[in-house]
């Protein structure tokens, strides 16, 4: 293995581009001011409730208490898990009040990776709502108590008794290793004040009412909870079964009179196809869509729903689990006029981004790096990989940083806007989730007949990108039982990871080095091109 | 694709979407949409399609809930049925 070169980043003439001041206030502080001026305007809605601020922080302040008498400390993490809902919300502001880090486990995963998330985070206890967990963490599980019938106005207006840091890690998300197991990575005040201030300030509108999408171990479930909360809109609960029902979704939004909407631009593309099938958009209410996940690309279904809400704009969101909310690109006006292939835009206050050339001749091209506001504290318990992903700079950047992240895109700086490229390595978006396929592969590899494994992503058609694997086995030509092992998978991996299909072949690919040749493997996988007009 | 095998024009018509979408030579009527390579985007696509063909109109909730192919076409039947046109028939 060769040692990677300490870095020395920016290279000459390399560009950097910075977003200015970052915001500084602590959002307790942000969330208390809305409690305080808004006590009686609606904070969240789900399926059960209809909470306002002053009964949200009423709720928050009674978990503070409960998680005090279980012994939580400052520093202490508390993992959460339940339905996405109110009551998740009031124990993430409860946790963070507390001076605790929040955890947030997704009851979707499978057992094995929730145990792994909760045994890797350390969690001090573990607060459920709805039905009690199937998994078992090694520590307490304690019921999140019922929403309150009335508002306590002091405790309300009180959302922490803890002095805030810029370093106390805010929340703990997992996101896709090649190990087999997800990686932990925790986010400190000095990201997350910044991120939420910046949200409902960027806005059209601070108090806009909100679609609660995002699944609880993302980083967007963030920037639409304390975006809104802090910008005192409401945010509205999509239920489970909407997510994979465009069509349905459309309804939904109408009736709830959703004005903004974060969402994986796969899911976007889909909403717009479905939108077409609509005679009439005049129920929606929306004035923001916001997209992330991987490259946007204004299809003809996305253009044609943006003219038809030339009240709505479309913001080209860019970030990662490590560094969360990089880069905007804002795109209003006739949506005809929009590129196909918008680029992720310049940097958010407080954000420094700086290119790590390709090649030197050409220093506008390379691999983006962050530096600056949005950097996570770093991977929990994997020193090796925070040497590898978060450098330590030779020279302090042009803005006196001496700590970035690798990002693994590849992009091009034009200006003060960047483009992606692709990425550096083999991971992809399904469903924009991000996935690495060696983490499904190393799976593959704990099945009984299973030798070798590649998984790759094939692309199907615009916005439809699937997993499939090719494995050699030792189980002899009808020996191997690929539904068994797809089914073993769901027990492993959460469903974006698990591929469509397992093909048997009789050897890989190589490249001349000698490995397997993942390139070769996708292009023999995919489906054949498509006949013109089908 | 034979004809014997389909037991409805609408299971036949909805072999022909699910292979166009799928990009697949053949479907069955016995095979379940989720496990011949659809998911659920394309799911979409298929139900919009249908809603199209059949002038009815259903959500993915739909697919989801009956992912094989016969199963889905009878469904789109009753709904034909329910808006007040007669299913095709079979014709022999």
């Amino acid at each position: 293995m060769t040692e990677e070169p300490k870095a020395s980043v920016p290279g000459p003439g390399a560009p950097t581009l910075w977003g200015g001041d970052a915001e500084t206030r602590c959002l307790l502080d942000r969330l208390a001011e809305t409690a305080r001026t808004r006590p009686d305007g609606v904070a969240v809605r789900d399926g059960e409730h209809e909470l306002t601020y002053g009964l949200l922080f009423t709720w928050a302040a009674r978990i503070r208490e409960l998680l005090a008498g279980h012994g939580v400390r400052p520093g202490d993490r508390v993992a959460v898990t339940g339905p996405r809902g109110a009551a998740v919300v009031a124990a993430m502001l409860a946790t963070v009040g507390a001076g605790a880090t929040y955890v947030p486990l997704d009851a979707a995963y499978p057992v094995r990776r929730l145990e792994h998330m909760a045994a890797d985070s350390a969690a001090r206890l573990l607060l459920f709502s709805g039905d009690a967990p199937a998994f078992d963490i090694g520590t307490r599980a304690v019921r999140i108590p019922g929403a309150p019938d009335r508002a306590d106005a002091r405790a309300a207006a009180a959302p922490t008794r803890q002095p805030c840091g810029p370093d106390v890690p805010v929340y703990v998300i997992y996101t896709s290793g090649s190990t087999g197991l997800p990686k932990g990575v925790a986010l400190p005040h000095r990201c997350v004040d910044n991120m939420a201030a910046w949200q409902w300030r960027h806005s059209v509108r601070p108090d806009l009412r909100t679609a609660q999408f995002a699944p609880l171990n993302f980083d967007v479930w963030f920037q639409e909870v304390l975006g809104t909360l802090c910008g005192g809109g409401t945010l509205v609960v999509m239920p489970e079964s909407l997510r994979r029902d465009p069509i349905a979704l459309l309804d939904w939004l109408a009736d709830h009179r959703v004005e903004r909407l974060f969402l994986p631009y796969v899911a976007l593309h889909m909403l717009a196809v479905a939108a077409e099938a609509v005679e009439s958009l005049g129920r929606l209410a929306l004035v923001e869509v916001n997209t992330a996940g991987e490259q946007l690309v204004c299809t003809r279904a996305v253009r044609e729903l943006f003219r038809r809400l030339p009240d709505c704009r479309l913001n080209n969101h860019y970030g990662q689990s490590e560094s969360a909310m990089v880069t905007v690109h804002t795109l209003t006006g006739p949506s005809d006029s929009w590129p196909a292939l918008p680029p992720i835009g310049g940097p958010l206050p407080g954000c420094e981004l700086l290119v790590d050339p390709a090649d030197p001749a050409d220093p506008s091209v390379g691999e983006l790096l962050v530096a600056g506001a949005p950097l996570a504290v770093g991977y929990l318990n994997q020193p090796a990989l925070n040497a590898e992903r978060y450098l330590t700079l030779d020279e302090p950047t042009p803005r006196g940083h001496r700590r970035a992240f690798r990002t693994g895109d590849l992009v091009h700086v034009e200006g003060d806007t960047v483009r992606l490229l692709s990425r550096i390595d083999h991971e992809v978006k399904i469903r924009g989730v991000r996935v690495n396929p060696l983490e499904v592969d190393a799976c593959l590899l704990e099945q009984p007949g299973v030798v070798e494994a590649v998984t790759v992503a094939v692309d199907i058609a615009q916005g439809s990108r699937q997993l499939r694997a090719a494995v050699t086995s030792d189980a002899g030509p009808d020996g191997f039982d690929g539904a068994r092992v797809l089914k073993a998978l769901t027990g492993l991996l959460p469903e974006q990871f698990v591929p469509v299909s397992i093909t048997v072949v009789p050897e890989l690919p190589r490249t001349p080095s000698g490995k397997a040749d993942r390139d070769a493997v996708a292009a023999a996988l995919a489906p054949p091109a498509r006949t013109p007009g089908g | 694709m034979e004809d014997n095998e389909f037991s409805t024009p609408t299971e036949r018509r909805l072999a022909e979407i699910w292979a166009e979408v799928l990009r697949l030579d053949k479907v069955k009527r016995d095979q379940d949409f989720f496990e011949i390579g659809g998911d659920s985007l394309l799911a979409t696509t298929v139900v919009l399609k249908a809603c199209r063909v059949w002038d009815v109109k259903f959500t993915v909730r739909v697919l989801l809930a009956a992912p094989v192919l016969a199963e889905l076409a009878e469904r789109i039947d009753e709904l034909v049925a329910r808006s007040g046109r007669r299913p095709e028939r079979e014709t022999t």
